[in-house]
Order: structure tokens, then sequence, then C-alpha cells
């Protein structure tokens, strides 16, 4: 299974040590705010607004490039604003990555 | 040139940001998280270039661009590669960047910015330096991917300030000039021009009509501010 990992930040932040860390502290606080509302959306069965939470969420995934879980988020995204679930125990196993992974930084 | 970044995801702005930090010529003086303020900030100030993203809940950046008052580069940043073809339907729209923004990527949108800046016109001429009425001349001279484009000061409805920019409107032709409202009017003969607010000078003798805080020039009504008020008042030949 593919893993996160830091290419973009590092090559971004160019030897900026105090933007990466800055950077990273940014994502380690959003994250779990939208993975929260992304599932309180998902219990209401607010599928619309939990689209425009994974659309949000798609940059994070992009931006830790997880290249599988970015086409998974983009199909996903398109799927629930037809109401279509199918694809919310793949993109789990994206968020789940990027916690555990997100905890180790 | 300075620019502004609008985008409701803050690592986005991030990105932007620190983007924009590695060309000298970029200045970030602002960042928002929704269109909304951004609209509050450019009714009072104006920029060279937005970055903007598409898909914001509420007002998206489609949205934002139907109120914009005056054409800044818009540069679009989205996930979205769909959004291409509806980006490029606004003339306004230099470029489209799908996020992640690589530097790579990002320093080609400066560059063509800044090609787009350059074929503009440069610099404001005129053989006109004496104040003396009988020898003013009747024109302005003004560049043009160097070529000096006469324009005469008859056909001239009204100056507008757009940040670096003028533009200068005739019956016909909307020419852009890198230059000032200050220096252009340095150019103008005063008969024939007024300031009539900190963004517009006017040629007096297009007016059509005036209501209580604006002018209007052919199809275009110009806003009149409260100092400039007393001596168009004053120039006017009322009965």
């Amino acid at each position: 299974m593919e893993q996160p990992n830091l290419l973009y930040l590092e090559e971004l932040a160019d030897g900026d040590k105090e933007f990466e860390k800055h950077f990273i502290s940014v994502l380690k606080s959003e994250f779990p705010q939208e993975r929260d509302e992304y599932l309180a959306h998902l219990k209401k069965e607010e599928l619309l607004e939990a689209g425009l939470v994974v659309h949000k969420l798609k940059n994070k995934i992009n931006i830790l490039g997880l290249l599988e879980g970015y086409n998974v988020a983009i199909t996903h995204e398109e799927y629930l604003k037809v109401g279509n679930v199918s694809l919310v125990q793949d993109f789990f196993i994206t968020l789940d990555t990027i916690e555990t992974y997100l905890k180790d930084i | 040139m300075n620019c502004i970044i609008i985008d409701d995801e803050s690592l986005a702005r991030l990105v932007i940001s620190k983007h924009c930090s590695k060309f000298p010529n970029l200045d970030v003086i602002e960042e928002f998280s929704n269109a909304i303020d951004a609209i509050k900030f450019l009714n009072k100030e104006t920029v060279d270039i937005i970055f903007l993203d598409i898909h914001m809940p509420g007002f998206t950046g489609f949205d934002f661009l139907q109120t914009l008052r005056y054409d800044p580069y818009i540069v679009l940043t989205t996930s979205d590669k769909s959004f291409a073809s509806d980006a490029y339907e606004y003339e306004i729209v230099i470029d489209y960047l799908v996020k992640p923004v690589t530097i790579d990527r990002f320093e080609k949108t400066i560059k063509k910015i800044e090609k787009a800046k350059s074929s503009l016109t440069t610099t404001v001429t005129s053989p006109v330096n004496n104040s003396d009425e009988s020898e003013v001349g009747d024109e302005l001279f003004i560049n043009i991917d160097r070529r000096l484009i006469k324009i005469k000061y008859r056909d001239i409805l009204f100056v507008e300030a757009k940040g670096d920019y003028i533009e200068v409107k005739t019956n016909t032709e909307l020419y852009r000039v890198h230059s000032t409202l200050k220096k252009i009017k340095e150019k103008l003969p005063e008969q024939l021009f007024q300031q009539v607010h900190r963004s517009y000078i006017i040629n007096f003798s297009k007016i059509v009509d005036i209501e209580d805080n604006s002018i209007l020039i052919e199809k275009s009504v110009i806003p009149i501010s409260r100092a400039n008020r007393p001596e168009i008042m004053r120039r006017l030949n009322l009965l």
C-alpha cells in the first residue's frame, strides 16, 4: 500500500525548515478537523456536504503524494454528488493512512 | 506586482504565498479565506494579480469574477482540471493552476503575466510642455509596443487609474498605459480635463449629465468624490 511522503513540501520549502514546520503544523491541525467534518456529514447522510469536504481533503492527499488515494478521492467526490457511497471504505483507508502518518512526523 | 490570494484552504494559501516569496517582484499584500472579504478589500484597493480558488463554499471563484470592477490578472487555482474550459471563458483569466502547484508551473504563470504586462504600454509622452494656452497642442502620444500612438485630447472620454496602470478611454478605443493618474494629469490641458475622483480624470466636454455623486460620460458612470464636487460645480455653465 502506498505511503505518504513530504517530497512536495520539501521542494516547496526549498530548505526553509521553519516553513516546513509551520506547514506540517497546519496540516496536523486541519486534517483531523476536516476528517471529523466529513464523518459527521456522512453520518447525517449529507452527501453533498461530505463531498465538499472530500474536495478539501483531496488537496492534502495530493500534497502527501498519495496518488492512488487522490484518484479515489476524485471519484468519491463525484460519486457523493449523485448519492453514491460505494467508495466510502476506500476513502477511509486513505484517511487512516494519513492519520497514522501525521502522528509520526 | 501586488497580489492577493483567495482560497478557503489555508494550506493552499501557504503554497501560493511561498511560491510568491521566491519572486522579488511579487508582493502578497493580503490573503483571504473567502471571496466576500476579498470583495470588500477590493472596493478600497487595487491589485495587479489575484490568485483565486474556484471551489469555495457559498461564493465561488466564478461568482467573485463577476464582481470585479477592473481587470487585474486572474490566476485560477483549483484541484479540478475539469474547470479549465470554463475558466478561459473569462478574458481576465490569464492562467489556471492545478493544485498542488509546483514552483516550475508557478514560474510559467509569472512569466506569462510579465509578458502580458510588458506588451502593454509603458510610458506616456506629450509634445505639450508649455501651459500657455495659445501654444497648447491638441494631442497626447502614448507608447504601445514601442509605437507612439497619437490620441487627440478631444477624443479622450476619461482616464481611470487601475493599480500600476491607467486606462485612457476614447470613443473607439481603450488604451492601457503603465503610468499614474498624476503623470497624465500633468500632460492634459486643464481647460479640458478635470480630476473628479482619486481614480478618474474626465474630459469636461464629454459630460452628458451629473447626478449627486456621479457623472455620465457617454455610457460610463464616473464617481465624483466629495472633495472634487465644488470645483466641478464651479466650472459648469449653470442656468
